[in-house]
């Protein structure tokens, strides 16, 4: 049990980690660029701000979707599969989500 | 968006972060009445906007808490399933009612977390004491609550007790419920939920209040994405307010924390329950159509 869980804490730390300062980088980058080039356009640096900061928002509102698919991942690989599934199951309520939001 | 627009707006989320961090509530409860009242945003997309920066800070948070292994990721796995289901069927609803309902209903909430702060404020997400001392390794605590067989007992080292302590959540059936409920205000509202998870496990649970902070956290950054995808696929998020709300919440949190160390928590408590009164009164009057107080 201790050994899933160990491996479970050290990839969700580190995949946040990474993740939340990929986020930070990309929406201060686009921030800048953005207060820099003046009210946003379709094209030119307000463009690129743009899409800097939609790459920023997007890769944090992933993070937790990647947290729940490395649990599952773990869980499941170490035998646990009652914890893989808990956590299989919260990727699909996250993924529903999106969907659920079109309707 | 203009310089001083997100100067303005990042300050206001610094101060967000900065207050929600010092009572332990989380800036969301915070930063939805200011960009509300002050800035004039329509409240859809404050709410919105805050559960993104929600998103930010509790994955932050967890960060922390994973690597000293406080939060219990089992627990968290199991609460955020049903969490996840009320942010989105809270994010569903919010986004479909008037704004002048979830105006009343937020004034309402702060009015209960102001009232709370002034009659305990020892009651918070980042202190406290467990309603039941914790065993020390080895020694197991209260009844285990196992749900579908699957065993939630966690350890974590306290270096303020110089121990491992080790517990066992108890009536982890009614934990679900009220993490669903919890889940669903998040969605709804635009906080984290921290408000009704850490009382629910430290109180009902029977999870010692470290655990109980750090756990509500990472259930939080796991759970808040549900209601923050509706409030953006449905295009109440402005992704450059969003991008001005973390940073300045990151700022702001980080300041509170430390000031979380030196200032009196109790009359801090005081103080700003008296603030929160006052945006209470503020977001009622408003979602009451009374003018003069609006």
């Amino acid at each position: 049990m201790e050994s899933s869980d160990g491996r479970v804490y050290r990839r969700l730390a580190r995949a946040l980690r990474v993740g939340l300062s990929v986020s930070l980088v990309l929406l201060a980058s686009g921030l800048v660029l953005g207060l820099a080039a003046g009210s946003p356009a379709a094209e030119g640096p307000a463009a690129h701000a743009s899409g800097l900061v939609l790459a920023g928002v997007a890769v944090l509102l992933a993070l937790p979707v990647v947290q729940a698919v490395l649990a599952a991942f773990t869980y499941w690989s170490q035998g646990d599969r009652g914890f893989g599934l808990a956590a299989f199951g919260l990727v699909v309520i996250q993924c529903l989500a999106l969907l659920a939001a079109r309707l | 968006m203009t310089f001083t627009y997100a100067l303005s707006l990042a300050a206001a989320a610094a101060a967000g972060g900065l207050v929600g961090s010092l009572l332990g509530l989380g800036g969301g409860i915070v930063i939805v009445p200011l960009y509300s009242l002050v800035f004039g945003m329509p409240v859809h997309v404050a709410v919105g906007t805050s559960l993104v920066a929600v998103v930010a800070t509790a994955s932050s948070a967890s960060t922390a808490y994973l690597g000293s292994r406080v939060a219990n990721v089992r627990l968290a796995l199991v609460l955020a399933v049903v969490a996840a289901v009320g942010a989105l069927g809270g994010g569903l609803v919010g986004t479909s009612l008037k704004s002048v309902f979830i105006t009343g209903v937020f004034g309402l909430v702060l009015l209960v977390v102001g009232v709370l702060m002034l009659v305990r404020p020892e009651a918070g997400a980042g202190e406290g004491r467990s309603p039941r001392p914790a065993s020390r390794a080895g020694t197991g605590g209260a009844s285990d609550s196992p749900v579908g067989g699957l065993s939630l007992a966690g350890t974590y080292f306290d270096p303020a007790a110089g121990a491992h302590v080790t517990y066992r959540p108890r009536s982890v059936r009614a934990g679900l419920a009220l993490s669903f409920l919890a889940g669903g205000a998040s969605g709804l509202l635009g906080i984290g939920g921290g408000v009704v998870q850490v009382p629910v496990m430290n109180l009902l649970l029977g999870v010692p209040m470290k655990a109980a902070a750090a756990t509500s956290s990472h259930i939080i950054s796991l759970t808040a994405v549900a209601g923050a995808v509706v409030y953006l696929v449905r295009g109440y998020v402005d992704p450059f307010v969003a991008a001005v709300t973390i940073i300045g919440v990151f700022l702001g949190a980080r300041g509170g924390t430390h000031l979380a160390r030196v200032l009196p928590g109790r009359s801090i408590k005081r103080v700003f329950s008296l603030v929160l009164f006052y945006m209470a009164l503020r977001m009622l009057a408003r979602a009451l159509d009374l003018g003069f107080l609006s």
